[in-house]
């Protein structure tokens, strides 16, 4: 297993700074709790803003209007309205449990599990919204942290609690890593087929401009994006970039604070011209990637320039034709 | 997953236990390290290949195909409404457009319109139960407001500048054509 690891960590560049062995660790550990307790102090808030949205969608939905996905079709055997109330108000209860309480890795399940019901209501009155997903994969996967106090842990079981907060960060960024695949992916089929497409210099215009009709939303920007293609498409073209390698980016802590400040730039973009914005996202990456325990600070900018992916490709095309000049001086002489 | 602590074995073998707990701690460690790496695997595996049960995607994995796709020509389904309460609209206008009409469509709630894909999609394969219980949220959701509408679900096609700029629609094809009545 150490091996399948070891080759991993080569393959996407895993470079962890290591200044210092043990202490490090210890520290590490100590700033990735304050991690954890921002993550749970959070999800009370988060948990509030439900109770919230359940009492507006039960007030507004009569009982046979729900379309329950699977982890919530029980409900309707039940009075549908008061269950998914009162399943709200326990979520909000289970965030407060899972902060004060947080060293238990059964309170931390029985959080994971109320918000996924939660969350789960909010999505069984039609199509499905996305932006609690990221938020109850995190509450998930903190449920493999060690239990016990921090200051007690072997060094095993420091290394045990950064790696879950590692697999939070990287399954975070898993999915901005999706969604930019997807924009290339699509965008190379259409360039191929000599169509229309993601890597037109109208393809930003176009999107904006049917998620506009969609809703009738008339965001700020709207206009100005629909009007200006050509001052906005390199702006598309970054945003792919950074969700492309916003998995890459999690294994190269460097990149951290960078990647975090580019998606949320990118979901303050998403408002204003889109009207769509996932706060959730916006919290995490202020929680797992500003305060990343990875981040090493006060790091020169040059190291941190060539972590960027792909930023070797031209000095490596330099080398090659260097060599190549090189080699044909050679031959004539 | 945590350390172990085996109880007696303290007072009598203290240099067995700390070994116990190294070893299950080291242990825990890598199982942790192994999750990351099926995790990513994992996921992606399943967001585009668990059972989605006639819906666009298996809940709570998600492909995250969001505006992927840009394009000169989109369509896109949608609910036209042809009458409300013994009234005619002519032309018939969108769901979204009658924002006097219906709270939803004040509240710009795209939830109507993820649900109309799959509406189409359902309608489209013949699938009567998919088709029931999506067609009552319809009705009993987003036209609460109103006890009697007509309407149809369509697909529309047209080039987004254009139709953002000059409203044209360039093809539309009905799907399904509904009357919701009073109970």
């Amino acid at each position: 297993m150490t091996s399948v690891l070891r080759r991993f960590r080569q393959y996407v560049g895993w470079s962890f700074p290591s200044h210092g062995g043990f202490q490090s660790i210890a520290d590490k550990v100590l700033q990735a709790e304050r991690i954890i307790i921002v993550y749970y102090a959070a999800s009370i808030y988060i948990s509030a803003a439900l109770v919230i949205e359940i009492g507006a969608l039960t007030r507004d939905t009569a009982q046979g209007a729900w379309d329950f996905l699977w982890p919530l079709v029980w409900v309707d055997y039940f009075d549908a309205n008061l269950v998914l109330e009162l399943l709200s108000i326990l979520t909000l209860v289970g965030a407060l449990a899972a902060l004060q309480f947080r060293r238990y890795r059964l309170v931390r399940l029985v959080f994971a599990l109320l918000f996924f019901l939660t969350a789960t209501s909010v999505n069984s009155t039609g199509g499905i919204n996305h932006p609690y997903h990221a938020w109850l994969m995190t509450g998930f996967v903190f449920v493999l942290l060690p239990d016990g106090r921090i200051e007690e842990f072997s060094r095993a079981s420091r290394m045990s609690y950064l790696t879950v907060l590692l697999t939070a960060q990287a399954m975070f960024m898993l999915t901005y890593t999706m969604a930019g695949l997807w924009k290339v992916v699509l965008g190379a089929v259409a360039f191929l087929a000599d169509i229309p497409g993601n890597f037109s210099s109208m393809a930003l215009s176009w999107t904006i401009a049917n998620r506009s009709l969609q809703t009738g939303t008339s965001p700020l920007l709207a206009d100005f994006v629909v009007l200006n293609p050509l001052v906005v498409w390199p702006g598309f073209l970054a945003v792919m970039y950074v969700q492309v390698f916003a998995l890459v980016a999690t294994f190269r802590p460097r990149l951290h604070v960078l990647w975090a400040y580019a998606l949320i730039s990118f979901h303050i973009g998403t408002w204003l011209t889109m009207e769509i914005i996932f706060i959730q996202h916006v919290l995490l990456l202020t929680i797992l990637f500003v305060m990343s325990p990875f981040a090493p600070r006060n790091e020169e900018m040059s190291k941190l320039i060539r972590d960027l992916p792909l930023a070797k490709v031209p000095f490596l095309i330099a080398e090659r034709m260097r060599q190549k000049v090189a080699l044909k001086a050679r031959v004539t002489s | 997953m945590s350390d172990i602590h085996v109880p007696g074995t303290a007072e009598h073998s203290g240099g067995l236990k700390v070994r116990h707990n190294t070893m299950s701690s080291l242990s825990a460690y890598r199982f942790r390290g192994l999750f990351l790496l099926i995790f990513l695997f994992l996921y992606p595996t399943l967001a585009f290949f668990g059972p989605h049960q006639e819906r666009a995607e298996f809940y709570p994995f998600f492909s995250w195909n969001l505006f992927a796709h840009s394009s000169n020509s989109k369509s896109d389904a949608v609910l036209l409404i042809h009458e409300i309460d013994g009234r005619r609209i002519d032309p018939p206008r969108t769901f979204y457009e009658l924002t006097g009409e219906f709270a939803a469509a004040r509240s710009q709630d795209i939830r109507l319109a993820k649900m109309l894909d799959n509406y189409v999609y359902a309608v489209l394969s013949n699938s009567e139960s998919g088709v029931q219980p999506m067609k009552s949220v319809i009705e009993n959701r987003f036209l609460a407001d109103k006890s009697d509408v007509r309407y149809d679900i369509a697909v529309i096609t047209y080039d987004p500048i254009e139709r953002y700029k000059m409203g044209v629609i360039n093809d539309v094809r009905v799907i399904a054509s509904n009357h919701k009545v009073a109970p």
